[in-house]
Parts: C-alpha cells; structure tokens; sequence
C-alpha cells in the first residue's frame, strides 16, 4: 500500500480525533449504506484532518481504494498515520517541502484515479498540466476559490473533465463557508494571539459567505466590526447589517485584528500592512496564495499562519457538525460522477438538486428538527399564480 | 465587568478548541450567574437555557435547572447533582476557569468546583453535598491530561487531550473538559 507519512508511531492519537469526530457526523453515517464505489479508486485532496480523514473512510467503507495527500501546511500527521493504520494510502507528511507535496499528487495522479475529491483545485490543474488525466471520470471541488480557475479553463474550452461544484451546494457555502468559516477563524486568532475582542476593532476585508461569517462571530465575542469591499450590493448588505464599511486603507489605523475574507491575492499589500498601527494582527479567512502580500512586514505588525488560511493552517479546521455536510456533499458527488460522469459535459456542474437537499434533510432529521409541509389550500394558491 | 468578558472570552475559546465543535445551534444550559458568558455563547448563535427569569428579556430561554441540565448538550457550571440528568453525549463544563494564566502548582482545594486549576472562582457548586473534594480527573493536579479520571465514582476514560469519557449506563455517555487545558 502507498504511504508517505512522518511518523506512523502518531496513530493511537489520530484515531482519538477521528473517532471523537464521527460522534457529530449522523449525515456521513447515514449516507455511507447509499453509496457504492466497488473497486474504484478515489483521490482525496483535503485538508488532512480528523473530519476529512472520517471522509476518507466512508469512500473505504463503500468500497473504493482511496488515496489521500495533502500539502504539508495543512497536513496533520497523527491523522495521516491513523489514516495508513486503517488501510488507507496517504502521501502527506508536515515535513514536506512544495517540490514533495507536488511529487506526491503526481504520484497519486500515476496510480490511476476514477475520481478525484479536491481542495483549491491544485491537482485538477496539475493533471491537465502534466497530461495525467488518463481515464479520471470527473473531479469534485470543494471550494469558491478552486472553482474559479475551473470555470476560467471552462470557458476558454480547457477543461477535459466534468467537475462537480460541491462549494456551490447549499447545505455546504451556507454552513460552511459563513458559520463553521467563520467560527473557526475567529477562534483560531484569539487562540494564537491571546487578544480580547471585548472593545477591539476587527476589520474584515470581503463580505460574501465567508466574509459575512467572520463579522458575525467577531462581533458576537464583543468586537467592534468593519467591513471593506469592492462590490456596491455586498457594501450596502454589511450596511444594513450595522457594521461600518470603509475603504480598508482608510480603516487599517484603527484596526486590532483584520481579517481577509475575500480569497483574491493582493487583498492586503504592503501599503495596507504599512498603515496599521504596531501590535495589529493580520489573518486570512479566505486563503490563497499572496491574499496578504508576502515580503517585510512593518515591525509591530503580525500575520498569523504566514499568511495561510488561519483555521486550516493553524488550528484544527472548520467545526465538525459543518463538516459533516461539507463532507456529506462530497461523498454524495464522488458517488455520482461513479455513476453518471461518463455522461456529463467537461463544464462545472452544480450537484443534482436532490442530493444537495437530502444532505439538509438528514442533518434536519439528525437534529430532530421538524418542518411544516404547505397544506392543499396552500399548494392551489402558489398553483393559481395570483 | 471587564473580568466577565474576559473569562466569557477564555471560556468559549477553551471549549471550541477542546471539541472542534460548532456553538451555533448548540443548547447550553449555563448554571451560576455568568451573564457575559451567557451573552457571547446566545450572540454566537447558540440556545442558551438560563434559570433566572430575567434572562427571559435578554433572549435566553428560562427553564428550571433541572430541566436546563436535561436538555442541554452542553452544560456550563455543571456539577455531581446533575449527573443523574444528562442526555447521552452530553458535555459538561465543569466550571468557567478564572481568566489569566493559571497560578501553577498550587493543589486544589477541598469544596472547590471540579476541574479548575485552583484558584477559587466563587461561582458553581461544589461536587458532592459533603462538601468533600472531588476526587478530580486528570488535568487538575498538573498530571498528564486525559490519564482517566474519576466521577461520582466512575472511571474516566480518555478520549482525546482534554476531554474525558464518563459512561453513566447502558447507551449514555457523558464527557468532561478539562478547562486547565
Ligand atoms: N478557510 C476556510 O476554511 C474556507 C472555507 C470556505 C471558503 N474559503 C475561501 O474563502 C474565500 C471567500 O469565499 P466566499 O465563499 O466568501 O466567496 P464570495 O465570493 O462569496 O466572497 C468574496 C467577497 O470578497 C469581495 N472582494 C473581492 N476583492 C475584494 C477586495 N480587494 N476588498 C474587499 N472585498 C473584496 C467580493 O466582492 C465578495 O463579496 C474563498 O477563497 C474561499 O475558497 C475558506
């Protein structure tokens, strides 16, 4: 079996966290009797923690070989050993350099995938890169900022395979990206920094999912938020929402804590880093490469996980009921391109309609949340049309 | 005031970090007067189940503590007497630590809440009517975390750094952080 880990001897303390994390994971343990992936071999692309690990051994458990890597900042490595102890092949280690991390997805690539399940859409690229496609039925992507680039190489008529839009779920960017997002990026710098929100500022760079999320949490713990954007309808929603919207150059003096929600490289440049005050913290939520400009940082100024995605860089990931129906949805969109890829376009399709509601519908039933259903009477009124 | 915000602020991130757990959606049954804390944890989206009717007018939900401990997923300022009550999977914070960093060896004290790391926080009650120092898990006289420890009686069993397993009957486990974490 392939694997390529740091320290096998972790495993004891990787299968505590997997196992304390399938507790709040009912819609993962529902759907895995549904799927059916005899004999076919999936490539898992995540962030290699405790919640996609329990990913990994549900496409196990429905009969798949699954191969996992994942770059080094984001690997954990007690998980990658439980991961190997449970029969699943891993190419991951925290140890590696970017020239290992990009040999491991190629040799992932080498081992012949069905289907591959991928964050930030590094290895769909690099398979196009390289020509290593060979007989991939399709991939599923996970988040906004991986799909940009696919429907960019769409359009232009590049992209060879059809792609599944798993971010574009509802029962995930609703959840996900605002609340679990959110949640954990918050955490995850108070955590690193020891500062109090009480009485700070935090400003927060982007006010879509994720951005909605981070100002929701940093002003539940006290802060006092701005929000800065480029879009005239997300300006006036943050508005309306009762944060104060600024250019950021503007609200960087101010600011104890800035957050860039965007996922655009160039969101913080140096200029932006130069006019914070000493002792300001820099985080990103969103996570691409250069989000914050990369190079001298002003004496006094921090930026928390080098500039990484804080909650997946330097703490332990999206919360894990969010996880569930992140997770949920992809499983349920390797299962379907297995069975129905081979007859879709090379485009990014969103996931069926069905599916993404079942995912809702199993977490509602889970949390033993009813719902009213519209009544006859209602049904012939939305039916007349008055 | 400012201390409540703070130890609000160190409670919350002690427990999310400890679990990995969403708070939105969450019932917290918060016991002992712990407004600030009760506050950020209904603002962060989670349902907060409070005995003083007051709360009522702050948006948390005014139950008995009886019946704020049975239905709670998490409860805060939780004690012995409450044992009996719990849901399965129920998680108990024994009591909201003090903020600052922890005066280190300085041993518990008899009467003391469960699970702080000494410093007496004049909130919550202490385990057992006697009065009688709970013998405290792991974590709470500076071993190792997560060795088991030992409530009401029952062997503790670790389930991963800084949470431990109590099994209190057939199907219903609860578990307890260890806040000094
Ligand atoms: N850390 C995580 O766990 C996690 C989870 C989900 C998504 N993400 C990432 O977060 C990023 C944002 O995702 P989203 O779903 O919120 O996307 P989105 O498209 O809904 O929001 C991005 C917002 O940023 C705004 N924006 C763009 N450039 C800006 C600038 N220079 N200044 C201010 N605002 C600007 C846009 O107008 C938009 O409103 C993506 O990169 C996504 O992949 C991270």
């Amino acid at each position: 079996m392939l694997a390529d880990i740091r320290d096998a001897s972790l495993r004891t303390r990787g299968l505590e966290r997997i196992a304390w994390a399938r507790r709040s994971m009912p819609v993962l343990n529902a759907i895995v009797g549904e799927l059916d992936l005899t004999g076919r071999t999936v490539g898992l692309v995540l962030v290699l923690e405790p919640k996609t690990a329990n990913l990994a051994l549900t496409l196990r458990d429905a009969g798949a070989d699954v191969i996992v890597t994942c770059p080094a900042s984001e690997t954990a490595d007690d998980v990658a050993a439980a991961l190997v102890s449970e029969g699943v092949a891993v190419l991951a280690r925290s140890d590696a350099s970017p020239e290992r991390d990009r040999a491991f997805a190629l040799r992932m690539l080498r081992e012949g995938l069905d289907v591959l399940a991928d964050d930030g859409s590094r290895v769909v690229r690099l398979a196009h890169a390289e020509n290593l496609l060979g007989g991939l039925i399709g991939a599923a992507e996970e988040t906004t900022s991986g799909l940009r680039p696919l429907r960019v190489m769409a359009d232009r008529g590049e992209l060879r395979i059809p792609v599944l839009a798993v971010n574009d779920a509802r029962s995930k960017y609703l959840f996900d990206n605002v609340h679990g997002t959110g949640q954990s990026c918050v955490m995850a710098a108070l955590d690193l920094t020891g500062l109090q929100l009480a009485g700070a500022v935090c400003v927060v760079a982007g006010y879509g999912y994720v951005g909605q999320g981070v100002a929701r949490y940093a002003r539940a713990l006290g802060a006092r938020v701005v929000v800065t954007e480029v879009e005239p309808f997300a300006a006036l929603r943050a508005h309306h929402e009762g944060y104060e919207v600024r250019p950021l150059l503007d609200a960087c003096p101010d600011a104890d804590l800035v957050f860039s929600a965007t996922g655009v490289a160039h969101t913080v440049t140096r200029e932006h880093l130069r006019a914070l005050r000493p002792g300001a913290v820099v985080a990103v939520a969103g996570g691409v490469p250069d989000e914050v400009e990369a190079g001298d940082v002003p004496a006094g100024v921090t930026v928390l996980a080098e500039g990484e995605c804080v909650n997946c860089a330097a703490a332990e990931g999206n919360p894990i009921e969010i996880m569930d129906l992140s997770l949920a949805v992809q499983a349920l969109a390797v299962d379907h391109l297995v069975r129905r890829g081979s007859t879709m376009a090379p485009a990014v399709h969103l996931l069926p309609e069905e599916l993404d509601e079942r995912v809702a519908r199993l977490k509602l039933r889970a949390l033993g949340i009813g719902l009213d259903t519209p009544s006859a009477r209602q049904r012939e009124f939305l039916g007349r049309g008055l | 005031m400012s201390d409540g915000h703070r130890r609000a602020q160190a409670a919350i991130q002690t427990i999310l970090r400890l679990t990995n757990l969403l708070m939105a959606g969450k019932r917290v049954a918060v016991i002992g007067d712990e407004p600030e804390l009760a506050a950020r944890l209904r603002a962060m989206g989670a349902q907060t189940l409070l005995a003083d009717p007051a709360a009522a007018l702050r948006g948390h939900r005014v139950l008995a503590e009886d019946e704020a401990v049975a239905l709670a997923d998490l409860v805060i300022g939780a004690t012995e007497a409450h044992l009996p009550l719990l849901r399965d999977g129920a998680i108990l914070i024994p009591a909201v630590p003090p903020a600052g960093p922890p005066e280190a060896g300085e041993p518990p004290e008899a009467g003391e809440p469960y699970g702080t790391d000494g410093e007496p926080s004049g909130t919550g009650e202490p385990y057992g009517a006697d009065g009688e120092p709970p013998a405290g898990p792991s974590g709470t006289g500076g071993e190792p975390s997560g060795t088991g420890g030992v409530l009401a009686g029952l062997p503790g069993v670790r389930v991963r750094d800084g949470i431990t397993g109590y099994r209190l009957g057939p199907g219903r486990e609860v578990f307890v952080l260890d806040m000094s974490c």
